[in-house]
Formats: structure tokens, C-alpha cells, sequence
């Protein structure tokens, strides 16, 4: 264990596997933002779940205040936590919720996702993990509010599980914007340059992209990690097949001003994923004016509320329809869509989701 | 044996890389690639790509490195600028 400055004399104590450094996917995002926007009345616990103990380093968590730091063996010592709030924001983190630990405290799940795959089964939404299920279920029993991060997330959730329907809330995640001396407009010299940022994971729809830029007389630049070798070789396996080595491009995993750069050097991003519980992608897209071409499944829908480029991601050739449309439309029109994504941004800041949950914490401890 | 220090900019086959940590190129048999394409990068200039020393272990990674645009060569590829 190790402790950064936490006081153990919290009101709200965030569990998590996501802090600082050790980042994953947008659940990360969300963490840190709650940190970077924490009052004193807040503490962090950052469970390594990897099998193997790691060492840490006090300068993998930002301030290096109100965090302790824990391996997955060491969890016992939770018994020990004082505050009248836990949140977690991971199904794996259920096993730290013993009933001595859960005792005279209120428990919020923050869900990032129902963790089912994509599209979930009709007659098994698990898809036969029922370990997953039986993990998931128990950290919503026993949560007093569980927070979906869209209405979207909130709708597949309450129709999987209608018994939970009085106890969910919608908080939208949120970013801290970075501030940009100048908007992206390549696009009114250039709609050549098309991009993909993210994990490579069969649910980002990759492959479907790579399919639909075919017959589209474009570039596709993909900046990811290589989260799975099977995936990653149909996907080049079916570039190879189709002659589009010239067009498609691997950038690797760009972070920091590498990923700036990477995002600056685009006409537009695409975003096809088969369904997106929230999608801060799109929100780093629009923070800079970057056009988004962006499958409207999950939460990205509400994200880009009123525009013109997004699309079914089930439904073959409507990538492809909504690129030719990016590509043909008249400067005006693309400006009108750019201004429409600046003015959804405010509803998705960090301010605006720190708030919401203040808002949150009051209400739980006034029924306390 | 090649060695190339981190962070030195240099030129395989025509294509500008970088490499992410020391790399010490010993002589074998099957030549050598280099590649660390699938860490985090953060050096700014995306046309450099992020190298690192692989060695050829079997047809699978030969497939993947040739067809994700990283170039697959041996010491006389190589050109330090």
C-alpha cells in the first residue's frame, strides 16, 4: 500500500483502477477529471487489479494528495475506510465491497458500460460471461444509485434489468477543454484526410471502417494500440485484400503531442464504433473544431445532438454515404455543422459533470 | 553490431523513424526489422514513425510488421541522418 496524503476522513471516497498515469479507456478520463476537480471532502483509492504487484510511483498520480494507492491482495484493509459515500466505476472492483466494508455507507456504481459485447445477445446479453454477470449484478444490488453515463447507457440497462430503474440517475462525462488559438478548417482546402484514434477493439468498428473507405478516394490514418492480434490481422488482412495499402496508415498509439498533432493533421475524424456508452473521443474531435463522421449508437448520439454526419453503424454503406457527403458539401454547411459541435460542447464539460454530482452527494447524504 | 541511441531520428529504407530506446542490432541470421509501432508515443512529429529492435521470430510478425507500414530491413537499410 501506498499512501499519497489521503486522510481516510473523507465524505466521498472513489474506488477505481483508473488514476493519473494508469489509464485504460474514458473511465480513465472521468477519473481524473473528478480528481483534477475534487474538494477536501474527497478521497481516491486505486486498486491495481493485475494479478502481479506492481510498484508505483508517486508521480504517476498528478498532485500526489487524497489517493492511496492498494494491489488487489491488500484489499482487506478497506475494512478500515471511513465515509459516508464509496463509488466505484468498475464491475471487477465488486470483490472490495464486502458487507463489513459497505456497512453505514451509501454505494454509487458509475457505470462506464453494461459489459456485454456488441451487439449484445437477445436471449444472452453476457454472452455466456457469467462470471462478468454475476459480478455486475451484485455491485448493482448492492448500490444504492448506480450513474449511467448517457441516456442511452440508461436505456440498455433499464431494459436488461427494469428493477433497477428507480435507482438510476444520468450524469453525463465530462472534459476539461483545451484551448485552442486556432480552429481546425482544413477542411475548406482539403477533405482528403480521414482518422481513427482509439483501442483497437472489434467494438470500434475498425474493420467496418476500413471496408466502407474502399471506393472512397481518401486517406484513413489509424492511431491505436494493438489491443488484439486476431482483430489486427483481419483488418490488414482485408487492406491487403482490397489493394488499400497506400490509403490506410498506422500512426501507433499517439499520445500527448503526438496525438495533438495527430488529430490536427485530419479533415475530419471518424468514429465508427458498433455502440459507444458515452464517447469522449468525439468531444476531443470537437474542442478543436475537428469534424466528426461518428456512428450514432450510444452515447455519442446526444454528444452530436442535431448534426448532420452520423449514421447507423449496422447499417452497411451509410459510413461511406456520410463521407461522400462531408467530401461534397459546400464550406457553409461544413462551418454550420462545425458550429453546431461548438455549441454542444458546453453540456459535456467537467464543470457542468463535477456539478452534477455535487448535486448528487447532497441528496444521498441528506437521506442518510 | 549496430548500435542507435534513443530518441535518435534516422531513415530506414527511406522512411524516417525514431527510436524509442536503445537499440543494439546484433548480427543473426534472419536479418532484423525494427519496430516498437504499438507503444505510446508522444514525439511530435507524426511522419517519424516509433521504432524499436524486433527480431524476426516467425511468418506471423513478418505479416504484421510488413503491412502496417513499417519497413521491414537490415543493417545496410539503415541510413543515420
Amino acid at each position: 500500500m501506498f499512501n499519497l496524503n489521503f486522510s481516510n476522513n473523507y465524505k466521498v471516497v472513489h474506488i477505481n483502477n483508473e488514476l493519473g498515469k494508469c489509464l485504460v479507456g474514458g473511465a480513465g478520463t472521468y477519473m481524473n477529471e473528478m480528481y483534477r476537480y475534487r474538494n477536501s471532502d474527497t478521497g481516491f483509492v486505486y486498486m491495481n487489479l493485475d494479478g502481479q504487484v506492481q510498484d508505483f510511483y508517486a508521480t504517476d498520480f498528478m498532485e500526489q494528495r487524497d489517493i492511496l494507492i492498494m494491489n488487489r491482495d491488500e484489499a482487506y484493509k478497506l475494512d478500515a475506510l471511513k465515509c459516508d459515500i464509496l463509488v466505484v466505476q468498475f464491475f471487477e472492483l465488486a470483490f472490495c465491497l464486502t458487507e463489513d466494508i459497505i456497512k453505514n455507507k451509501k454505494i454509487v456504481y458509475v457505470m462506464h458500460s453494461v459489459p456485454t459485447p456488441e451487439p449484445p445477445p437477445k436471449d444472452d446479453p453476457f454472452g455466456g460471461h457469467y462470471d462478468i454477470r454475476e459480478k455486475f449484478e451484485r455491485l448493482c444490488d448492492i448500490s444504492d444509485v448506480l450513474v449511467c453515463v448517457s441516456k442511452a447507457e440508461k436505456m440498455k440497462l433499464s431494459s436488461m434489468y427494469p428493477e433497477y430503474e428507480e435507482k438510476i440517475v444520468v450524469i453525463y462525462d465530462g472534459i476539461t477543454y483545451k484551448r485552442h488559438s486556432k480552429l481546425n478548417t482544413n477542411y475548406e482546402n482539403s477533405r482528403k484526410i480521414f482518422g481513427y484514434i482509439g483501442r483497437m477493439d472489434y467494438r470500434k468498428g475498425i474493420l467496418e471502417c476500413v471496408r466502407e473507405f474502399k471506393n472512397i478516394d481518401a486517406e484513413l490514418r489509424i492511431a491505436c494500440p494493438k489491443n488484439d492480434d486476431l482483430y489486427l490481422e483481419k483488418i490488414l488482412a482485408y487492406i491487403e485484400g482490397a489493394g488499400m495499402q497506400d490509403r490506410v496508415k498506422f500512426y501507433g498509439w499517439c499520445v500527448g503531442e503526438r496525438k495533438e498533432n495527430f488529430l490536427d493533421s485530419l479533415d475530419a475524424l471518424i468514429v465508427p464504433s458498433l455502440y459507444e456508452p458515452f464517447g469522449y473521443v468525439a468531444l476531443e474531435a470537437m474542442q478543436r473544431g475537428l469534424p466528426v463522421i461518428s456512428s450514432n449508437n450510444g452515447g455519442l448520439d446526444e454528444i452530436l445532438e442535431g448534426y448532420k454526419y452520423k449514421y447507423n453503424p449496422y447499417n452497411s454503406g451509410k459510413l461511406a454515404e456520410k463521407i461522400n457527403n462531408f467530401i461534397s458539401d459546400s464550406n457553409d454547411e461544413v462551418k454550420r455543422q462545425q458550429d453546431i459541435l461548438m455549441n454542444n460542447m458546453d453540456r459535456f464539460s467537467a464543470n457542468v459533470m463535477v456539478s452534477e454530482y455535487e448535486k448528487l452527494w447532497s441528496s444521498i447524504l441528506e437521506d442518510k | 553490431m549496430i548500435r542507435i541511441n534513443k530518441n535518435q531520428v534516422f531513415l530506414v529504407k527511406g522512411t524516417k523513424v525514431m527510436s524509442t530506446d536503445n537499440i543494439y542490432i546484433p548480427e543473426n541470421e534472419q536479418g532484423y526489422f525494427i519496430l516498437n509501432f504499438w507503444e505510446q508515443c508522444s514525439y511530435s512529429d507524426i511522419n517519424v514513425l516509433p521504432v524499436a529492435f524486433v527480431r524476426c521470430e516467425g511468418e506471423k510478425e513478418l505479416y504484421n510488421i510488413r503491412k502496417t507500414n513499417i519497413i521491414l530491413g537490415d543493417e545496410k537499410d539503415i541510413c543515420l541522418i
